[in-house]
């Protein structure tokens, strides 16, 4: 293995045990840790965690940076802007990473220069049983499952701050993170100009850090408010992400329910939160009589309103709302590049030429027969040729079946007949 | 009435299928690839089934888990697995040597990954079962005196080389490759839990033929994650049951042991296996339905044994409920046995007593009945006991 020198950039805000932890566990490294720089970026901290860092003994380069506190991004910027070493790994000061991570960022450097690897985050809910944990547990480790998958076409939010590798050349030529996303969607926001600048993203699954969740529900709240607030900023930012936004899609809401809730965040907030804390309370007694699904219910409606609510107090008025959707936006000249592709030709021959051309979007046949159309989604990376079969196995194989069917490619005894005439949108089931 | 269990390779038909002597009917597992894609049951007529039945019913079989396994091949897509460490089988016993010999005996030709073999010997009232493992030198043999099936469940986890335990009944036997399809499916972290495909070892007996019609431990063949997403864990029998499943060891720090209150060797007579998987659901993990995991299973063969079999799982079904609302307060028990009663139960009993063409034999549904009548009576009985012999040591 090459031996380099690595920086760990971390931010922190008041959370000096956690951070102990963390760099307790950065010094039991397989990498050397001669190899290793270590940069705290104290973010506004006002419980002496500069103070207790300046007393610890670490056996690896400590550098501690003073910040007034300007939220996490532009704490993240002002390390990597301190950083000597060719690679940095971003961490967060709730994580605690395996030992073996650092070695695992540098061999996937190695093995795949110039690529961004996101690290596994396991979450650690330690004996927490209640609901919220297992909710927000499920959603990260289905948000890894996907990653993990063979196939798995990256988008711009599978990029996440806590647990990252980049070189520090390709971090300062993007100008780093954009410290107007305060509170979150930092990372998501950095994820979107790296797929746009063309990077390739991949997920290692060895360099593990077990991520302390302490969110409990009114903390959730004050995510999702946060979420709104941001999202409306990142359809600001990049007019062309507005179409894959949650916010775009809340006009289709249909019911009347959706509706009240819609207009209380931006017409009458008081009457909302007033609301929301009965709905909040109600929680408490069905998680008490552990009724998940009317509890998933409310739950559900609470994560919105929070999100209009944030959405709301960004943009002011529903009909700033509908401007900043509707609003026309220059449509680079960037030609959405979309492929033919004959299965006919054989497999190989696809995924080589998806491989050179790496479009955005395909349409698919086979012969003369149509197999369907991947269309091009803003903020998603480009295609690869693995990409390739799993979406076919995923999004189409119905009208593949039927095709080869229709070649003769299936065996006759094998429900030929039956198989033609089923409907393309049917689905498995037993 | 008597059926023929017989499985068909479908990428090697034979012409028909003759010297089915003493037989009105067969039970078809159709495999694609060793993949197993539908069951049939087959009328034999003249001690064999002919050419042309043959292959009416695979035009009928042909669906999607065959167009799937198809299209796998077209695409060259197979399911890979991160894990590769080796994995301990358990098999919990007690005094039936005769099954047993069988079941270890297969148990040997499972494709061989390093796997560890494990016979949990429960509370015997003999030495046959040691002499009988004894002849087997891959076979490790662990004597577990605690009564009950639970407590041999635990042991088995406790004893376990590996990280990951597959349990299979001693009146079951494994298909080649049972184990490895049943490990194949734990990537995901939140999976505690993998349960495979049971089909019936012999259909010889009416009984046995009762049982695979109203009680069969078939889940289908599609594999399926299951979560408290999808299913509500006091429906947990739907994910899998305790003759065909494998579970990670952690699952006892995770979510706690098997209780030692339920199932066979106790009074609740059954439902610990499910009261497990109830547990893996509460706590937010998750289940996998595995249909390439086949084992074959022996059903009760007399009418006796039959009645026997349903009353229990009536009270185990019954007794793992109250546990769950008494200890865990989970409410949506209520609602669960609402939902059995009227949807499943009511429409059996009435069907039944109208003589309705299909329906099963009153005795049976009333059977299972009384067992769940008795389920809840039958956990305090059995959690009595339990303090009581802990109390004693």
């Amino acid at each position: 293995m090459i031996r380099y020198t690595v920086s760990i950039v971390i931010p922190t805000h008041n959370r000096s045990a956690s951070l102990l932890r963390l760099l307790d566990a950065l010094s039991k490294q397989t990498y050397p840790l001669e190899e290793i720089e270590v940069i705290v970026v104290a973010n506004g901290c006002t419980d002496g965690t500069p103070e207790i860092l300046r007393k610890l003994q670490t056996s690896f380069k400590l550098k501690i940076i003073e910040q007034s506190d300007q939220g996490p991004a532009s704490a993240r910027n002002n390390g990597a802007a301190n950083a000597t070493g060719k690679l940095l790994i971003f961490l967060d000061d709730d994580i605690e990473p395996t030992f073996s991570l650092v070695e695992s960022f540098v061999i996937a450097h190695t093995d795949s220069p110039g690529k961004v690897a996101i690290g596994y985050l396991p979450p650690h809910m330690g004996d927490k049983r209640d609901f919220l944990s297992q909710e927000l547990r499920r959603w990260w480790e289905d948000k890894f499952n996907a990653m993990r998958e063979a196939g798995h076409r990256f988008r711009y939010h599978d990029m996440l701050s806590g647990n990252f590798s980049i070189q520090s050349d390709k971090f300062l030529q993007l100008a780093g993170f954009d410290t107007k996303f305060r509170s979150c969607l930092d990372d998501s926001e950095f994820g979107f100009r790296l797929l746009k600048s063309g990077a390739t993203f991949i997920f290692i699954e060895d360099a593990k850090g077990y991520h302390y969740e302490t969110r409990n529900l009114r903390g959730m709240y004050t995510r999702k408010y946060n979420e709104g607030h941001a999202e409306v900023l990142l359809g600001q930012k990049h007019p062309e992400l507005k179409s894959v936004l949650f916010l775009s899609h809340i006009q289709k809401f249909s019911t009347l329910a959706q509706h009240f809730l819609f207009t209380s965040a931006f017409h009458f907030s008081k009457i909302g939160d007033l609301a929301s804390e009965i709905f909040h309370k109600l929680l408490g007694v069905l998680e008490w009589m552990r009724l998940r699904r009317p509890w998933r219910f409310i739950l559900d409606i609470l994560m919105i309103y929070w999100y209009m609510r944030g959405v709301a107090d960004k943009l002011g008025s529903k009909k700033a709302f509908s401007n900043f959707l509707n609003e026309e936006f220059d449509q680079e000249k960037e030609v959405v590049s979309i492929i033919d592709i004959d299965l006919a030709e054989g497999l190989d021959c696809a995924e080589t030429r998806i491989n050179k051309e790496r479009p955005k979007g395909l349409k698919i046949r086979y012969g003369k027969y149509k197999i369907g159309t991947i269309d091009p989604i803003p903020g998603m990376e480009c295609l690869r040729g693995d990409h390739f079969r799993p979406i076919l196995a995923k999004y189409f194989p119905i009208p593949i079946l039927k095709a080869l069917a229709h070649e003769g490619l299936i065996d006759e005894k094998f429900g030929v007949v039956r198989l033609i005439a089923v409907d393309d949108e049917f689905l498995s089931t037993d | 009435m008597t059926t023929k269990i017989l499985n068909i390779e479908l990428t090697n038909i034979p012409k028909e299928v003759s010297g089915l002597v003493g037989y009105d009917r067969a039970h078809i597992l159709f495999r694609y690839k060793g993949k197993p894609v539908k069951r049939s049951i087959v009328p034999v007529k003249n001690d064999q089934i002919d050419a042309e039945t043959l292959e009416d019913v695979i035009q009928k079989v042909a669906d999607w888990p065959l167009w799937n396994q198809l299209l796998s091949d077209y695409l060259k897509l197979e399911k890979k697995s991160i894990n590769n460490e080796p994995a301990t089988v358990a098999i919990c016993t007690r005094d039936r040597t005769k099954d047993l010999q069988r079941c270890i005996e297969s148990l040997l030709n499972l494709y061989d990954d390093g796997q560890e073999l494990l016979v949990i010997d429960n509370h015997p009232s003999s030495d046959a079962t040691f002499n009988l493992v004894k002849n087997y030198d891959q076979v490790r043999y662990v004597k577990e005196e605690r009564r009950g099936l639970n407590n041999a469940r635990n042991r088995a986890l406790k004893e376990a080389s590996f990280d990951i335990v597959a349990f299979i009944d001693d009146d079951a036997v494994p298909d080649p490759g049972w184990l490895r399809s049943l490990l194949r499916n734990f990537n995901d972290p939140l999976v505690l839990c993998t349960t495979g495909m049971t089909i019936p070892y012999e259909l010889e007996t009416e009984a046995q033929e009762w049982f695979e019609r109203y009680s069969t431990f078939n889940r289908g063949f599609v594999r399926k994650t299951f979560d408290y997403t999808n299913l509500s864990p006091h429906l947990s029998g739907n994910a899998g049951a305790g003759v065909n499943m494998a579970l990670r060891k952690s699952v006892v720090n995770l979510v706690g042991p098997f209780d030692e209150v339920l199932d066979a060797g106790t009074p609740t007579h059954s439902g610990g296996d499910n009261e497990m998987f109830s547990r893996i659901l509460a706590r937010g993990y998750r289940i996998v339905y595995e249909p390439e995991a086949i084992n074959y299973h022996c059903h009760r063969r007399t009418w006796g044994e039959l009645r026997q079999t349903l009353y229990g799982y009536g009270v185990g079904v019954y007794a793992a409920w109250t546990r769950s609302l008494l200890r865990d307060r989970e409410f949506s028990v209520l609602w669960a046995a609402w939902m059995w009663f009227h949807l499943s139960q009511l429409p059996t009993l009435v069907r039944s007593l109208l003589l309705m063409d299909g329906s099963i034999p009153f005795s049976l549904i009333l059977s299972e009945i009384f067992g769940c009548i008795k389920g809840p009576w039958a956990y305090m009985a059995s959690r009595n006991q339990v303090s009581n012999r802990n109390q004693r040591k």
